[in-house]
């Protein structure tokens, strides 16, 4: 029966694998395909993938096994070996229809957004790499895997938010992602080359059954690094709100479905290291509140509709982590997943309203948009309602179960206050996506040719919507363990999440109405540069860092190493010393035959001195 | 491109032109530092001497002021203010825009540094040390909270349900022939 | 000078070196050194320009200075021990008293300022003559005195390559900087004899065939100092792209005739554990590389400004020197390769 599993879970991650290259490849060996050729093969790709892996997660359900698969050895030598194996266990096996499916979706999606780009094809490729990555990396049971995985996508990321080279402000998107990823990249190849050296093992299996001692904080340390870049938790952040400016495919699938939680991905896969680890947890917990409730005061002014969301990413992203800091990978796992599907919904309303609108995404700008596409807005609002945990919706299944989660463990008040305040501050912002989007008179410009006829542009919405409506009840069934005690609680901790999003979502009511009032009229106050300049975080490191390096390359490298050190105590000093001295030696030279005999008498006496005390 | 050079170089010798040989000689030591004619001059102590430097660098006498002369090597060269490329207007017809830099213009001591994508000074909405201020602070006043929240802990008495009959157990499947053990989650 | 003269002189040079050389008594040795001194002094002066009869002057008092001293070192030896024999020396003071005439006679410092000056004066011709054959015996004296006092001998010896680089340095003049090169190189020679007299052998014919080819291509090329050198290149290019050779030699640098001796000294010294004095006689080595380094980049990297008719002269045959000078050349750059042979041979 295990054998059976393993052959047959084997064979669909190949399978799809090849599915997801096949248009690559066929992209290369036909010098010229049509415009939209790969598009086409993509998708059938993509669905066909989906449904092969929903086959893997039927099976999995009829046989719930963990199992590790090796498929061939990759290098062997004496000590240390590398082998491809692959591990199919809940979370590779749940993560991948999921991800497919919002893959596809996008795609789909896609060929709208982007028809008239002339690179098309080239952009689905990209997407189709992307996929494949991420395939490796949630299936992977070794280091090197992941890591194969995890690099990918930081470069397909890359490639993808400088789609549109040509602007200065994509580029510098792009740069942004990479290095701040390459951080988050130093974390994990630490990580490596410590599981490396004191271990001899890069196999995951391997590596959980490692010693629990004080030793391994520090690998520890360097993966909750890896995962801060990757999934912009705090202080690795900025990169994620700038990388909004790759098209919003891209944003939908890179930046808030699937990429972006390959971090917490890793710390989900990695949490039996640091279950009983409270260091590790606590500073996973804290990093997690303060990013959730950062993202979310950021949220609370940003004027781009893609900004808002992309910090509404960040503020769930925050939530994941703490979920790995309060111990519960599965619930971390859980929200991974909703979140993929509601996020990726609200991206592409979003990427709608941004397309009909030509390419306009302040939400200023906006408004009205609910009588003039119904359908778009629906599901625009209902993947809003899912965010802010809702009661049935699919947010609300993971979300509210952190939130609870945390109120019934013994943790840090302080996160629990930050994650309570953010999670307020979603419904805020969500109502004020809602206020100046949905509502209202239109503020656009009068020629309006937006309409929902192309059913590749309404499609993907409904079926991610009914997706965001459902999932979050299939997959909490099948994801939260039978045997988990049935607790006890106060109602106004079970009820805590739903109360302070009521309250924020009162009190953005009231000032939304108050807006048009006039009440008081003064210019933005501190608290309001400080959200709407991201904390003044950019601003303050991208200037402060590169300007500190240079100056102490001016001041050390160049100054001190080279002036000082390769130039002053070397020639210089060599010629400073000797010519004084070559001076002394020419200046004995003035033609005079008298102190020349006399030198010569002084030296004999001299000499005849000292061997006279010699032998005396 | 070598063969070229090579050639030049040939003739230069032939002719037994001098500033060929001594160009080639000149590039040769471009290796280690930069020439004697590309240095700066000696530092400006009349105002004669500050105007010649000035117009040596085809800069107005003031708005021409030379580094501090302590002993850095820096000699008459302008100290510039420290503005970034970036913040430069960028809609002139500069003559190499992608620098944002005129023919001739003097060069920043530090020009490496101010180059449009490394640092940028453009003004903010907020100054300086208000966000440094605000930030820092906001970032020192979280991890003081956590600090607090560590040593005060959140704690609500959450437990497990405790249901009748040892918690039901034989409600919930188990072998009556075994004696379970005892369910306890909290005292009554 | 007539040709007999000059005959008789060179013959009295001769003469006079070769019964220093064949003596072992202590007066015959002088004789012979006075001999030397005395057939010399004409041929320093023939040209009865001021420059040259002053040089002529200088050279004449300190060798006579070192004769005199010579003379009442032996004769104190002779007093003290009964014992006319060079070979016989053993008591200190007047060893020391003897060496450092000896000293003053090939020109180390600190006794050395009299021969820069000297060089100066004459031609090229003499000056070869004067830098290596008149070195001979007064050497040869040394390398037979048995007892000699190390200390004495290495300090001389670290002295001379010191001053010999420092002094070189500060010079435009090539017969002065010839002068300084001889003294950092007889400067090794002292430093090594007090432990192997056939490395100091060694040294000293390497020496002299460097400094003959050196002497000859400046010869050839009409230079007195650095500036003339630069001009070369229009006389002898063949012989201007060997002379960085010829003069790296001079500096020691491997694989170059020069760098033997330098090599076996440094080993030897090293075996006599006196690695500190090793170290930093190589690093005066250095000292006396720049000027080498100087002279071949004068010479063959740049290329003076010239008129039409000055870049021609490589069109013209020479005749003088030729084979001697190819020989020497030759040799001074390629010898390295029959330092065992050498090494061999030369054991004393």
């Amino acid at each position: 029966m295990k054998l059976f599993y393993a052959c047959s879970a084997s064979t669909c991650v190949v399978l799809i694998l090849l599915l997801l290259l096949y248009p690559v490849i066929l992209s290369f060996i036909r010098s010229k395909s049509p415009k939209f050729e790969i598009y086409y093969h993509s998708v059938i790709a993509l669905g066909l993938s989906f449904y092969i892996s929903m086959m893997l997660l039927l099976l999995s359900l009829i046989l719930p096994i963990n199992m590790t698969v090796t498929i061939l050895p990759w290098t062997n030598t004496d000590v240390f070996d590398m082998d491809i194996s692959l591990q199919f266990d809940l979370y590779s096996v749940m993560f991948m229809p999921v991800a497919l499916y919002v893959t596809w979706q996008i795609l789909e999606f896609a060929y709208t957004y982007m028809h008239a780009d002339p690179q098309i094809n080239r952009f689905f490729k990209y997407l189709l790499i992307f996929m494949t990555a991420m395939i490796i990396f949630v299936t992977a049971n070794n280091l090197l895997q992941l890591f194969i995985g995890w690099e990918i996508m930081g470069i397909m990321s890359f490639l993808l938010i400088g789609w549109w080279h040509g602007r200065a402000d994509a580029n510098i998107a792009a740069l942004q992602a990479m290095i701040y990823n390459r951080v988050g990249d130093i974390g994990l190849i630490y990580a490596m080359a410590w599981f490396a050296i004191i271990h001899n093992s890069w196999d995951i299996q391997h590596i959980f059954q490692l010693p629990q001692n004080e030793k391994i904080n520090l690998p520890l340390i360097a993966l909750i690094i890896a995962a801060t870049g990757k999934s912009a938790q705090f202080s690795l952040h900025p990169w994620l709100p700038s990388a909004m400016e790759g098209p919003t495919p891209v944003s939908a699938l890179l930046h808030s479905s699937t990429m972006v939680v390959a971090g917490i991905f890793l710390l989900v896969r990695m949490n039996p290291l640091m279950e009983f680890n409270p260091t590790i947890l606590t500073i996973c917990l804290c990093l997690g509140a303060l990013t959730t409730f950062f993202s979310a005061l950021c949220a609370l002014t940003q004027n781009d509709i893609k900004k808002i969301v992309a910090f509404s990413t960040s503020s769930q992203l925050g939530l994941m982590m703490v979920a790995i800091g309060l111990n519960q990978p599965d619930l971390a796992f859980l929200h991974i997943c909703t979140h993929a599907f509601f996020k990726a919904l609200l991206f592409l309303c979003s990427g709608s309203f941004i397309h009909s609108l030509n390419g306009e995404q302040d939400i200023r700008k906006m408004g009205g948009m609910l009588y003039l596409m119904p359908i778009t807005s629906s599901c625009f609002t209902l993947s809003i309602l899912s965010l802010m945990g809702v009661p049935f919706m699919t947010g609300f299944f993971s979300k509210d179960t952190i939130l609870e989660a945390m109120s019934a463990s013994y943790v840090n008040i302080w996160a629990i206050t930050l994650t309570l305040m953010a999670t307020s501050f979603t419904a805020v912002y969500s109502l004020r996506l809602i206020f100046f989007v949905l509502m209202g008179r239109p503020r656009t410009k009068p020629v309006s040719t937006m309409n929902e006829h192309d059913p590749y542009a309404i499609k993907p919405l409904v079926r991610l919507a009914v997706a965001s409506i459902i999932t979050g009840c299939l997959l909490v069934h099948y994801m939260v363990p039978p045997k988990m005690p049935v607790i006890t609680m106060p109602p106004i901790l079970k009820l805590a999440a739903l109360i302070v999003s009521l309250i924020g979502f009162v009190i953005a009511l009231g000032l939304a109405f108050m807006a048009n009032k006039q009440l008081k009229p003064k210019p933005p106050s501190g608290p309001h540069h400080f959200s709407n300049m991201l904390g003044f975080f950019p601003t303050i490191i991208h200037r402060f860092i590169p300007k500190i390096i240079l100056t102490m390359a001016q001041k050390i490298a160049s100054k001190m190493i080279d002036q000082t050190w390769l130039k002053k105590t070397g020639p210089k000093a060599a010629s400073n010393i000797n010519k004084p001295l070559a001076t002394t030696t020419s200046n004995v030279q003035r033609g005079m035959i008298k102190p020349y005999i006399t030198l010569f008498l002084l030296t004999l006496t001299i000499a005849g001195i000292l061997v006279y005390f010699t032998i005396f | 491109m070598a063969g070229v050079g090579f050639r030049r170089w040939a003739q230069a010798l032939s002719k037994g032109r001098r500033p060929g040989v001594s160009a080639l000689l000149a590039g040769c030591r471009a290796a280690s530092g930069i020439s004697k004619d590309t240095l700066p001059g000696p530092y400006p102590r009349t105002p004669e001497e500050r105007a010649a430097a000035a117009k040596k660098y085809n800069l107005r006498v003031e708005d021409y002021e030379p580094y501090p002369d302590d002993g850095e090597g820096c000699g008459d060269y302008p100290k510039l203010p420290d503005i970034s490329q970036q913040e430069r207007d960028p809609w002139y017809q500069w003559d190499h825009p992608d620098l944002r830099r005129n023919w001739g213009e003097p060069m920043h001591w530090d020009f490496d540094m101010f180059i449009r994508n490394r640092v940028d000074t453009s003004p903010s909405p907020v100054p300086w040390s208000s966000m440094c201020k605000q930030l820092f602070g906001f970032i020192g006043f979280m991890l003081f909270m956590f600090y607090v929240g560590e040593k005060f802990k959140f704690y609500l008495p959450v437990a497990p349900k405790q249901y009748p009959y040892n918690n039901l157990y034989l409600e919930k499947g188990g072998d009556p022939e075994k004696q379970p053990e005892e369910v306890k989650n909290f005292e009554i | 000078m007539s040709p007999y003269t000059l005959t008789i002189m060179i013959f009295g040079i001769g003469l006079g070196t070769t019964i220093t050389l064949m003596s072992s008594h202590w007066l015959l040795a002088w004789m012979g050194l006075e001999i030397n001194t005395l057939a010399m002094l004409p041929l320093m002066s023939q040209h009865n320009h001021p420059r040259a009869v002053q040089a002529t002057t200088k050279y004449f008092l300190t060798q006579a200075t070192a004769a005199a001293m010579l003379l009442f070192a032996s004769t104190t030896n002779a007093w003290i021990t009964g014992e006319w024999a060079i070979q016989q020396m053993t008591s200190l003071i007047p060893l020391t008293m003897i060496t450092m005439p000896l000293t003053l006679k090939i020109g180390l410092a600190p006794m050395h300022s009299w021969l820069p000056e000297v060089l100066q004066g004459l031609d090229l011709n003499t000056g070869l003559i004067m830098s290596t054959w008149q070195k001979l015996a007064p050497f040869a004296l040394l390398l037979q005195i048995q007892a000699n006092n190390p200390t004495l001998l290495i300090t001389l010896g670290l002295l001379s390559t010191l001053v010999g680089g420092w002094g070189g340095m500060n010079q435009t003049q090539l017969r002065k900087i010839l002068a300084y090169s001889s003294i950092a190189h007889l400067g090794w020679m002292m430093l090594i004899l007090p432990f192997s007299p056939s490395l100091t052998l060694i040294t000293f014919i390497t020496y002299i065939i460097m400094t003959c080819s050196t002497f000859m291509i400046f010869e050839i090329n009409k230079a007195t100092n650095i500036n003339m050198l630069a001009t070369s290149w229009a006389k002898a290019p063949t012989l201007t792209s060997l002379t960085p050779l010829v003069l790296l030699s001079l500096g020691g640098l491997p694989p170059l005739t020069g760098f033997m001796p330098k090599w076996l000294i440094l080993q030897e010294l090293t075996k006599q554990e006196l690695t500190t004095t090793a170290t930093f006689v190589a690093m005066t080595a250095l000292l006396s590389l720049y000027f080498y380094l100087r002279l071949s980049y004068a010479m063959t990297l740049t290329m003076a400004p010239n008129n039409l008719p000055g870049t021609i002269p490589w069109r013209l045959q020479f005749k003088s020197f030729s084979m001697p000078l190819a020989t020497t050349t030759m040799a001074s750059i390629t010898l390295l390769p029959i330092m065992p042979a050498m090494s061999t041979l030369l054991k004393l």
